[in-house]
């Protein structure tokens, strides 16, 4: 099972904002206010309440019931042995994957980069998916290469939390293998969704 | 240094380079992501012409986190 729920920040009104910060939890409370900028509040009220939605759905709990647990490493968790998920935000989207195994998700808006981010994240086999050949001088502009370049980082993200790491070295090491991801496409972003069992 | 640094997060992120302090959080404060960090990372690589190890880039937290990043590698 695994179920993905995206959602836009221009669709929360200033009421649900005020009920989904309401809901949080007093650490992510404090963390929604160390944000400075306004759409950096709306994503965290936003991902934090789509998330809560979701596992009382799953759970039968209620929303504010829900007791969201963060790893040594940073990564959201429940006490429920059978679900897990990953959420994820960028530019006006928030979402979250949802499944009865390990889960990784990633949203990423789309804009022009510089090609040698790829030294980062990347393999070799990675850039020849990407470019075609060496990374270029200077920003990725052209769009099939741009899309190329973050269906790469949305994986890699994916996979550093589903494998609850974060973002390491090895991630140089893992190949990008489009076949064992979901990826959609809205307009302007790309996102990436892998599960422990695609691995 | 603080200056450049203002500088170039400056027109990274929308804010007045005059409010970022030492103790600027670049997670929180400024909102970045995993790929933003990763690309201010390239920037202050590039303006500072030092190479800055990619764990240490993601670990990045404040603007004094960066300043002290490029002086210990600045001088290798």
């Amino acid at each position: 099972m695994c179920r993905v729920i995206v959602e836009n920040i221009d669709e929360l009104t200033d009421a649900a904002f005020a009920a989904g910060y309401a809901e949080m939890s007093p650490a992510r409370r404090k963390k929604c206010d160390a944000y400075r900028f306004a759409d950096d509040k709306k994503r965290c009220v936003l991902a934090d309440m789509l998330v809560r939605r979701e596992l009382a759905r799953l759970t039968g709990c209620r929303p504010e019931e829900i007791q969201i647990r963060l790893s040594d490493t940073g990564k959201p968790y429940v006490d429920d042995a059978g679900i897990f998920f990953s959420v994820s935000h960028a530019g006006r989207l928030a979402g979250a994957a949802f499944a009865d195994r390990e889960v990784g998700f990633d949203i990423e808006q789309i804009r022009p980069s510089p090609a040698n981010l790829t030294k980062f994240f990347c393999t070799d086999a990675d850039k020849t998916y990407i470019f075609g050949a060496l990374p270029p001088e200077g920003d990725v502009t052209d769009p099939e290469t741009l899309r190329r370049f973050f269906e790469v980082w949305t994986y890699k993200e994916a996979f550093a939390k589903l494998s609850g790491e974060g973002f390491t070295k090895r991630l140089k090491t893992v190949d990008f293998d489009k076949e064992t991801a979901v990826f959609s496409y809205p307009e302007g972003y790309v996102i990436c969704t892998l599960t422990q069992a695609d691995l | 240094m603080l200056e450049k640094m203002r500088e170039i997060i400056g027109e990274f992120v929308d804010i007045d380079p005059a409010e970022i302090t030492p103790e600027t959080n670049i997670r929180t404060d400024l909102g970045l992501n995993s790929l933003e960090l990763v690309n201010l990372a390239v920037e202050i690589e590039e303006s500072f012409d030092v190479e800055i190890p990619d764990r240490e880039a993601m670990d990045l937290a404040t603007v004094q986190d960066a300043i002290d990043i490029i002086e210990k590698y600045r001088d290798m």
